[in-house]
């Protein structure tokens, strides 16, 4: 995206550092986009969350003001001294822009409840976006862990590492018992809420979806839409996850999931196989039209957008069609949406010129 | 310590709901199921049952109280009550955890499954999941039923075997954790 989206020179200038630091992140490709993944013809990416709160100090919720001020400030210690964690980019969400925290919330590193928040809280970004911690959301402290593909292992490799380190620098709210504990009881134990990003084209081109999320998704999983709780599927992208972190060792819950991954994958791969074999045309009807479409259209909303990305994606991965850079698949859900599109460029003000701002870029992007 | 309440109806599955039967103020405690089952056959209406049945999540504590004890039990460092825990639906510090312990087991049984962490510690005590401490899990079962007290050694009885479920699951995978 280099190219098409320029550091507008306006914003280039600012005295603070921390909007400098912002702006590079909001300018990247976040690690687990620009790299390739186990399965990631299929799954987008995987994230790793936990849970941890310090001991001794109320959960964020009813704390009072000068002790989510501790919390800031011992985590943000702690974090100095962190390598996993240099250089980062550490928000406060108080001070934060609207349309930053909101283009944040766009690349998955806080939770849209975060991003509003009005009481002492702090996002720390890792450079790469692999890594990032929100303080004081509903727990004092949240980790994550994002990586490309379906790679459990190494989310958790990760979290675990950062873990461990702050767990030697802060003392966590711990018992033998309940395991770490958290605001919500539905957390407590683990911590642990591990998720995969899969994308079901062909079982949706099928209309299986219903029916292969009914089949495979124990009552243990929670299946939602691509911002998490709440939110709507979106380019037939699923979010897959773990429900219940207590009783079960971290290492169970996810060979659980990937078992279930593997599962999806399954069936997805042989939808793709009998759309090809046995559908072909009306399978190169679809994604024909959805190239055609983003490569002409002079307005885009999101949603036209990822809906048919959804389908250019599959044609690419089944080698349908010239060959598309992953990369440039993946930075064009990150790049248009609303937030990012507003800041990164000048003269968009209304949702409108949004719109023929993001169909131009995809323009650009996918010419054929 | 109290024992974890059965199902007056069918004292198979833990009570979750406490039920005034009549206006002398006999009670009952039922599970789910067969508070279900109950009310259709009550002939009570929805709401009115509703009422009756002090239907709480967390199970027949908080409104088992006697009438002279106006103050409720409140944590001791943050204050949150069983029924600012209702309204907020969320803990307010981990003492809330020592001094709601009994009710807090209901509910995360009853969530998860098991009030047991089997997961990993904080360091310096971190050991991975694949050695958990079954033996001390043993003796206490012994202790149970020396006791008597075969709901809790039921309660051990699952959670031992589901620990060496886990275990063999961790296994088989052979998981890369460490
Ligand atoms: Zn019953
Ligand atoms: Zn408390």
């Amino acid at each position: 995206m280099k190219r098409t989206i320029k550091k507008n020179p306006a914003e280039a200038e600012p005295a603070r550092q921390l909007a400098l630091h912002v702006d590079t992140v909001i300018h990247q490709t976040p690690f687990w986009a620009s790299h390739a993944g186990d399965q990631d013809d299929i799954i987008l990416s995987t994230r790793i969350r936990l849970a941890r709160n310090l001991a001794g100090i109320p959960f964020p919720t009813i704390a009072r003001r000068e002790e989510l001020d501790t919390v800031v400030e011992r985590i943000g210690n702690a974090c100095k001294s962190i390598r996993m964690l240099q250089p980062a980019l550490t928000v406060d969400i108080r001070q934060c822009k609207t349309l930053i925290s909101k283009a944040l919330v766009e690349r998955r590193l806080i939770s849209p409840v975060f991003a509003e928040s009005s009481s002492a809280g702090i996002a720390v970004i890792d450079e790469s976006e692999q890594l990032s911690i929100m303080v004081n959301e509903e727990d004092h402290l949240r980790l994550q862990s994002i990586q490309p593909g379906l790679s459990l292992q190494e989310a958790w490799r990760q979290i675990s590492r950062l873990d461990d380190e702050l767990s030697e620098q802060v003392e966590y709210a711990f018992s033998d018992k309940f395991g770490y504990l958290t605001a919500c009881p539905t957390n407590t134990g683990t911590g642990m809420r591990a998720s995969i990003l899969i994308h079901l084209p062909a079982l949706s081109i099928l209309e299986q979806v219903d029916q292969a999320i009914k089949e495979l998704a124990p009552s243990e999983l929670a299946i939602r839409g691509f911002y998490g709780e709440g939110t709507d599927i979106i380019g037939n992208i699923y979010q897959v996850s773990n429900q219940l972190t207590l009783g079960r060792t971290e290492a169970a819950i996810i060979s659980r999931l990937e078992v279930i991954a593997y599962k999806f994958l399954d069936l997805e791969r042989n939808a793709r196989d009998k759309l090809l074999h046995i559908h072909r045309v009306r399978l190169e009807d679809e994604v024909f039209r959805a190239l055609g479409i983003l490569q002409a259209a002079r307005v885009l909303s999101s949603a036209e957008l990822m809906k048919h990305l959804s389908m250019v994606r599959l044609g690419n991965e089944l080698n349908l069609i010239q060959e598309i850079d992953h990369r440039i698949l993946n930075e064009l859900m990150i790049f248009t949406q609303p937030a990012h599109l507003q800041l990164l460029h000048e003269n968009i003000t209304d949702p409108e010129s949004r719109d023929v701002l993001r169909a131009r870029l995809v323009r650009e992007k996918l010419a054929g | 310590m109290k024992s974890e309440s059965v199902c007056q109806a069918c004292g198979i599955n833990p009570a979750a709901v406490f039920i005034n039967t009549s206006d002398a103020g006999e009670k009952m405690q039922l599970c789910v199921s067969c508070a279900q089952k109950k009310q259709e056959e009550s002939t009570m209406g929805l709401q009115e049952f509703f009422e009756k049945a002090s239907m709480t999540i967390l199970g027949p504590e908080a409104k088992q109280k006697p009438e002279e004890e106006s103050e409720p039990k409140a944590c001791t460092q943050c204050g949150l009550t069983l029924q600012d825990f209702e309204k907020l639906g969320l803990i307010g510090c981990p003492t809330c955890y020592k001094v709601f312990e009994q009710e807090l087991s209901e509910l995360l049984k009853r969530i998860h499954g098991s009030f047991k962490h089997i997961g990993s510690r904080p360091r310096p005590r971190r050991v991975f999941a694949s050695t958990p401490d079954i033996a001390a899990l043993r003796a206490e079962l012994h202790q149970a039923i020396e006791q008597e007290n075969f709901e809790r050694a039921a309660e051990f009885r699952d959670l031992i075997r589901d620990l060496e479920r886990e275990q063999h699951r961790s296994e088989d995978s052979n998981r890369v954790i460490t």
